[in-house]
C-alpha cells in the first residue's frame, strides 16, 4: 500500500476536503505509520462504533486543554457524562425552547438581514441564534455572550487534525474556563440551567464528578452546541442561495426536513473524527496497528458514491438515512434534535419571510475540519412584499 | 541518557527539514517538535526502542512530556 510522506500528511489533511485526493474506490487508506484515514460509508460506521477505537488519548490537544470531558472519555466514565447531560437536552425542554426561546432570536436575525446584502454572513450573523440558545440552557448571563463568542471561536483549532495549538488558544481556553468558574458560583445559577442540572443530576445519581470536570464539560458543550450550529446555519444559507429551490416551497414541513437532511449530508461541519486504536486490529480487511490515529471522515462517508448515486449532486429529497453529519456511535450527538428543531424553525422564518436569497459573489471555498462551512460568499434576502403567515 | 533516549532524539529531529534542538526537558507537545498527526507515531517508535508493549497507563501527558520523562516512566521504568 502506497503510503504519504511525513511532510505531506500535514498539508494534505490540513484542507477540510482532504478525502477528495485520496485514491477513489478504497475505504480505509494507510497514510504513514500509525496514521490511517476512512473514506467509506461502512467502514465509518464500522469505526465509530468499534469497541477497539477510543476518543481518549492523553497526548490529544483538546483533553490536554480541555480537562476530562465527555468528548475525550470512553467506557463508564463517558456514560456517566452522557447522563449528565440527558436532562438538558430532554424533548421536553427542547419544546418549551421552540415555544418561548427560539422565535424571538430568529426573528432578530431575520429583522437584520432581510433586505441586506452581507459580506460575511458567518462573522456577523450565523451566530447569534444558537449562542442565544446555548447561553440560556447554559445559564449564562446573556451579556456575556458576546465575550464567549469571542473566545470560543479560535478555540475551534484544538479539535482539528492537524491541531492548531497557540497562546492565543491557550489564553482563551483559561479565559473561558474562568468565565465558566464564576457563572458556576453565581448565586442566580437557575436550577434549569445547564450548570445547574448537573449540580442535581449528580447529586441524585450519586455521580462523582469534579467542579473541574463539570466547567470542562459545560466548555465542551457550549463549543459543540454553538460552533457547530453556526457553521451549519452559513452552509444552509449558501445552499439556499445557490439552489433555484422557490421558496414557497419551504412553507412545507417536509420540503423544509429534506432540504436540512441534504444541506446536513454535503456540508456536515464536523468533517472528521479522530479515534484511537488500543489493540491491533481490522477495519474492513485493513491491519490497523495498535495506537494508531484514524481519522475517520464524515463528509467522505456522505459522499460515498455507492450508498448517495452522484452524491456530489444537491439532490433534496433523496434518501439520505446512511448519512451520518451526527455521527454514530456511544458519542454520537446528543445535540442533534435540538439542534434540528432550531434550524427546522429558522427556514420556516426564511420561508415565510423571504422572497429569495441569493448568493451575489462566491470564492467556493470552505474552512476548517470541526466547524466546516462555505467561506468567501457574499449574501442578499430579497423580502416577501407581504409575509406568509 | 541512554542510547534508546538518544535513538528517540534522532527519530525526532528526522521530523523536521531543518536542523532542530532538542533538550531533555524540551516539552515535547506544546513545542510542536512532536505534531498531532505524529504523536501516535512516537509512541509506536518508543514501544519498538523499548523492545515491549507499553502499558496505556504509562501513555500519559506527564510521562511523555519530555526525553526526560520518556527515559524515567519508559526506558528507565522498565
Ligand atoms: C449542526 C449541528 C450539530 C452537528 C452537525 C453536531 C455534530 C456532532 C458530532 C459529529 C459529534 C461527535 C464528535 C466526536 O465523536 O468526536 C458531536 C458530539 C457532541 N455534540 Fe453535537 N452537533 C451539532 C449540534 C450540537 C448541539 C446544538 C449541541 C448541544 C446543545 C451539541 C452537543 C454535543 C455534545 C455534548 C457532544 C459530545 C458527545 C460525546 O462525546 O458523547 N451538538 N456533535
Amino acid at each position: 500500500m502506497r503510503t504519504v510522506t511525513a511532510a505531506d500528511q500535514n498539508t494534505l489533511l490540513s484542507r477540510p476536503d482532504w478525502y477528495r485526493r485520496l485514491p477513489a474506490g478504497k475505504d480505509v487508506h494507510l497514510l504513514g505509520t500509525g496514521l490511517v484515514a476512512v473514506t467509506g460509508n461502512r467502514a465509518a460506521r464500522e469505526a465509530l462504533t468499534h469497541p477497539g477505537l477510543v476518543a481518549d488519548h492523553p497526548l490529544k490537544a483538546s483533553s490536554r486543554a480541555f480537562g476530562p470531558n465527555v468528548l475525550d472519555c470512553d467506557g463508564a466514565r463517558h456514560r456517566e457524562f452522557r447522563a449528565l447531560l440527558a436532562p438538558i437536552l430532554a424533548a421536553g425542554r427542547i419544546e418549551r425552547w421552540r415555544r418561548l426561546l427560539m422565535p424571538g432570536l430568529i426573528d432578530a436575525l431575520v429583522d437584520d438581514v432581510l433586505g441586506r446584502e452581507t459580506e460575511d454572513f458567518y462573522r456577523d450573523h450565523a451566530h447569534r441564534v444558537p449562542y442565544g440558545i446555548v447561553c440560556t440552557i447554559l445559564g449564562v448571563d446573556r451579556s456575556l455572550e458576546g465575550r464567549f463568542h469571542e473566545l470560543t471561536r479560535p478555540l475551534a483549532r484544538l479539535l482539528d487534525y492537524p491541531t492548531e495549538e497557540t497562546e492565543a488558544t491557550h489564553a482563551s481556553m483559561a479565559a473561558l474556563l474562568a468565565l465558566l468558574g464564576e457563572e458556576c458560583r453565581a448565586e442566580s445559577l437557575r436550577p434549569d440551567s445547564l450548570l445547574g442540572t448537573i449540580e442535581r443530576t449528580r447529586d441524585r445519581k450519586g455521580i462523582a464528578l469534579t467542579d473541574e470536570e463539570v466547567r470542562s464539560t459545560a466548555l465542551l458543550f457550549f463549543l459543540a452546541g454553538t460552533e457547530t450550529s453556526s457553521a451549519f446555519i452559513t452552509s444552509m444559507v449558501y445552499c439556499l442561495g445557490r439552489s433555484i429551490m422557490d421558496m414557497d416551497e419551504l412553507l412545507d414541513e417536509s420540503v423544509r426536513d429534506a432540504f436540512i437532511e441534504e444541506t446536513l449530508r454535503l456540508y456536515p461541519p464536523v468533517q472528521t473524527i479522530a479515534r484511537f486504536a488500543e489493540a491491533d486490529l481490522l477495519l474492513g480487511d485493513v491491519p490497523v496497528p495498535r495506537h494508531s490515529l484514524v481519522l475517520v471522515s464524515l463528509a467522505a462517508a456522505n459522499r460515498d458514491p455507492e450508498i448517495f448515486p452522484h452524491p456530489g449532486r444537491f439532490d433534496v429529497g433523496r434518501a439520505t438515512k446512511a448519512s451520518v453529519p451526527f455521527s454514530v456511535g456511544p458519542h454520537s450527538c446528543p445535540g442533534a434534535p435540538l439542534a434540528k428543531t432550531e434550524f427546522m424553525l429558522l427556514l420556516e422564518t426564511l420561508a415565510r419571510r423571504c422572497a429569495q436569497v441569493s448568493i451575489t459573489g462566491d470564492r467556493v471555498l470552505l474552512e476548517s475540519q470541526s466547524f466546516s462551512r462555505p467561506v468567501g460568499f457574499s449574501v442578499r434576502f430579497q423580502p416577501r412584499s407581504k409575509d406568509v403567515c | 541518557m541512554g542510547s534508546k533516549i538518544e535513538a528517540l532524539r534522532e527519530w525526532i529531529r528526522g521530523l523536521h527539514d531543518e536542523p532542530v534542538e532538542i533538550a531533555d526537558d524540551t516539552d515535547l507537545i506544546e513545542s510542536v517538535l512532536v505534531t498531532s498527526l505524529q504523536f501516535v507515531s512516537m509512541v509506536i517508535e518508543i514501544e519498538r526502542l523499548h523492545g515491549g508493549r507499553i502499558e496505556p497507563g504509562v501513555i500519559r501527558i506527564d510521562s511523555m512530556r519530555s526525553l526526560k520523562a520518556i527515559d524515567a516512566a519508559v526506558f528507565q521504568g522498565a
